[in-house]
């Protein structure tokens, strides 16, 4: 690239579900996930394009938007991108607009406000085979002439379905269309009715027809939206993935255990004993490498995701549970942050910026920790498995029933917390629901593995970067200083870590938890899984950190009670010991106020629910 | 393999120790503030002739990519949500 | 949309909120009329019922309920202009609807004609 000539800076803009992501892809090579949530393209997707002159162009992917007058966050960023309001982003030289063919009206309108803005543009019509199949018809060439922009029919899934845009484009022939001075001041009625006014003529010129209906479409919403059926067919869903989470993920997962043990062992053996072979064994591979077991679960977790996105079916979930959602002051869009959120709380965080109204963010912000994400499970899974016999309840399993119901008591407790923030909320101001349900589709199997795979790469770089690092500085913390010569307890004990657990024993003591529970909790900061790992490294430092989670189930079935393993369970129902959580809700809201509130209560609350049970799991038992 | 000396063993093990700790504060560290941090080193390396190179080739894309590209840069993490009250 | 606030609203017996009709009902959209159950508080710019106007709810369209949640239909879907929308039954309350008699079931198959009345 020549350093004297910048990149021609290229925007794409349109509603939600018209293919600008697939577009996007098409043009700059780069992949993205395609869905059909309204709004899924939260992130900043900018990639690069060469052209034959070598000054090349930056496609921007801006968020999808059904107007300029934006009511979500992702709506203000494209029309303050579009006027040049951002501050890291200039704003750009050529707009595309893309518009689906087969909803035309809706595309083209918003195409209308676009080019009233008076930057130059170019008018893709996406979706072309699709429109084709369903009988739209559009006179292009008369279409361009009445608007005044060039048209060109693209086909953003198809190999070479966008060369007719890139030709026009890298061709220069467009032109700014005449500048509106006062565009987007506020657009009153009068305005608003010129816009339907010419909205009409040029659907009427480019001789448009509407699409024909597929009946099936119809038939399959009136089951899905049916208020009994479709709740039904939605827990079913629920249900199947959740079990599919746990029972599809136990084969690899064991396979991913065994050759981290192998590793450990192989690495112990082969280096000389010191502070190095711990540093590996302890730190690296029995911390980072704990992490990296819940890779099938949450690849699993995120097919099931990607799967319901791609079809259509999410916002029908939204659709369904908006009234139950509501009826705690949350909106039915929140559903889809928190489903996410039992992946990861961080990914359900990002999620709620296609929340219109900011209290119902927040709120869906505050709750989304309450999810047990799947860095709980090995913490259940220890516990159950030490702690709760593997006795049949009917057709049920007692275990499988108490991990059933720690997910439902998170569940209940973030209904229970969204409602009393409902108390609290000052401004009352009307939060829409205003969802499209778009049309239903197979997902793209091409698609689904690439979305996939973009999710295994970001928990690789996470594990072998942030997780990885901070595991070097715990195994640190909880390695030094070393014990005095002729100490009598397990090293860790002399430690600052160690010596922070003992202090701690203090305020933990009224809920059941001993020093080595105390202990854990202070690596576990930084990820609640970590706490395993370092409850084996406590109770086993002399045994290389290796096979902790099998070596500690027996360990702890003798030493704990009952009542000191529910506490514990129930303790993890709320913690927020996740630091990557709380820092993201400090990105996302901007402030340090409310990831210090969440902490605070959810410290709170898993304090009283760990006190509570384990008085009366005492009492009881 | 010199790896049988523990002082040796410490010194590794103490690097890699100050190595994680950087890396951690520079992950959990505001984005904001990283860029800025970022833009400091450019300034002073741009009176050191022998860091041109390494400030062309490295520092410079990394500065773009902080302050434009990726979620890291966007600019909703600077913007707010349009009804949030002032 | 401000201008419609002010549409008549005679021959009451053929006019209704879009929140009122049955599922598989098909209306054509008359007006939209200014609704503070979800604007209060929010600029002109920001206003939910403009939203509406830009979803295709503007007069002409030919729009069908095609599913109601229990308890009054809170929330319902909505097929218009090719699309379906999920409006909670605040949403719908600011749409007027005329139901003309030769809208009979048979109709829904050209309800996608929406945005271009004829």
């Amino acid at each position: 690239m020549d350093a004297t000539v910048t990149p021609l800076r290229i925007a794409l803009v349109g509603v939600p579900n018209c293919g600008k992501t697939a577009l996007f892809n098409r043009l700059t090579g780069s992949r993205q996930k395609v869905a059909n949530y309204p709004g899924v393209t939260v992130e900043r997707r900018e990639g690069e394009r060469a052209t034959p002159d070598g000054r090349g162009m930056r496609v921007l992917d801006l968020p999808g938007t059904y107007s300029l007058n934006p009511t979500t966050l992702d709506e203000a960023i494209t029309r303050d991108v579009l006027l040049g309001r951002l501050a890291d982003t200039p704003s750009p030289e050529l707009v595309v607009c893309v518009v689906d063919a087969v909803h035309l009206p809706i595309g083209l309108r918003l195409a209308l406000e676009v080019k009233r803005l008076g930057l130059p543009m170019v008018l893709a019509l996406n979706r072309m085979d699709v429109a084709r199949r369903r009988r739209v018809h559009i006179d292009v060439a008369k279409l361009s002439a009445e608007l005044g922009v060039p048209v060109v029919p693209t086909i953003a899934v198809k190999r070479g379905g966008a060369d007719a845009l890139v030709e026009i484009v890298e061709g220069g022939r467009w032109v700014a269309p005449r500048a509106f001075a006062a565009a987007l001041q506020e657009h009153g009625a009068e305005d608003a009715e010129q816009m339907q006014r010419d909205l009409r003529g040029l659907l009427g010129a480019s001789g448009y027809s509407p699409p024909r209906e597929n009946p099936w479409f119809g038939r399959i919403d009136a089951l899905l939206l049916h208020p009994v059926a479709g709740l039904a067919i939605l827990l079913a869903v629920l249900f199947v993935m959740f079990q599919a989470v746990f029972s599809w993920a136990e084969a690899p997962m064991n396979w991913i255990e065994v050759a981290m043990n192998s590793l450990g062992a192989f690495t112990a053996a082969h280096l000389p004993a010191g502070p190095l072979a711990s540093l590996l064994v302890n730190g690296v591979i029995g911390g980072a490498g704990s992490v990296l077991v819940f890779l099938p679960q949450i690849v699993i977790l995120f097919f099931f995701i990607l799967a319901l996105e791609d079809s259509g079916y999410l916002p029908r979930a939204a659709y369904l549970l908006d009234r139950l959602m509501g009826s705690v002051g949350l909106s039915g869009r929140a559903f889809i942050p928190l489903l996410s959120s039992h992946a990861c709380a961080i990914p359900g965080i990002m999620a709620t910026r296609t929340i219109p109204n900011w209290r119902d963010r927040l709120t869906t912000i505050m709750i989304a920790p309450l999810m047990t994400c799947s860095a709980r499970l090995p913490v259940y899974g220890l516990l159950i498995a030490a702690l709760i016999p593997a006795r049949a309840i009917g057709p049920f399993n007692l275990q499988g029933l108490v991990l059933f119901t720690l997910y439902a008591a998170g569940i209940v407790s973030a209904l229970l917390v969204a409602f009393v923030m409902k108390q609290f909320a000052r401004d009352r101001q009307y939060s829409p629901l205003m969802l499209e349900l778009p049309d239903f589709q197979w997902p793209n199997a091409s698609n689904l593995l690439l979305g996939l795979w973009e999710r295994v790469k970001i928990f690789l770089s996470r594990v072998g970067g942030i997780i990885l690092a901070l595991m070097v500085v715990l195994w640190f913390l909880s390695s030094y200083p070393e014990p005095p010569p002729g100490a009598s307890g397990p090293p860790i004990q002399y430690s600052l870590a160690g010596r922070l657990g003992a202090m701690l024993e203090y305020v933990f003591a009224p809920i059941g938890f001993n020093w080595q529970i105390a202990i854990a909790l202070v690596p576990g900061l930084a990820a609640r899984e970590v706490a395993v790992a370092a409850l084996g490294t406590v109770y086993a430092m002399s045994a290389a950190g290796d096979d902790l989670s099998a070596a500690l189930e027996p360990v702890i079935a003798s030493s704990w009670s009952l009542a000191t393993g529910a506490s514990l369970l129930a303790w993890y129902v709320f913690a927020p010991q996740c630091l990557s959580t709380l820092a993201v809700v400090k990105r996302e809201t901007n402030s340090w106020k409310y990831p210090l509130i969440m902490a605070g209560y959810l410290f709170a609350l898993a304090y009283l629910a760990s006190f509570i049970t384990f008085r009366v799991v005492r009492a009881w038992a | 393999m010199g790896l049988d000396s523990l002082v040796l063993q410490d010194l590794l093990v103490g690097l890699i120790v100050l190595v994680a700790l950087g890396f951690s504060v520079w992950k959990l560290m505001p984005a904001r503030r990283r860029l800025q941090l970022l833009l400091a080193l450019d300034g002073w390396s741009a009176r050191h002739a022998s860091l041109a190179r390494w400030r062309e080739r490295s520092l410079r894309p990394r500065i773009a990519r902080a302050a434009g590209v990726g979620c890291d840069g966007c600019g909703a993490h600077g913007a707010r949500p349009p009804q949030r009250p002032r | 949309m401000k201008s419609d606030a002010s549409l008549p609203v005679e021959g009451t017996g053929r006019q209704f909120a879009l929140a009122q009709l049955r599922r598989g009902q098909v209306a054509t959209v008359s007006g939209l009329v200014e609704s503070a159950a979800i604007d209060s508080g929010r600029d002109a710019s920001q206003s939910l019922v403009t939203r509406l106007r830009d979803l295709g709810f503007v007069p002409g369209a030919r729009c069908e309920v095609v599913a109601r949640m229990w308890l009054g239909g809170d929330p319902i879907a909505v097929r218009i202009g090719g699309s379906t929308f999920a409006l909670r039954r605040a949403e719908a309350a600011a749409v007027r609807v005329e139901i003309s008699a030769s809208h009979a079931r048979d109709a829904v198959a050209h309800a996608g004609s929406s945005a271009v009345p004829a």
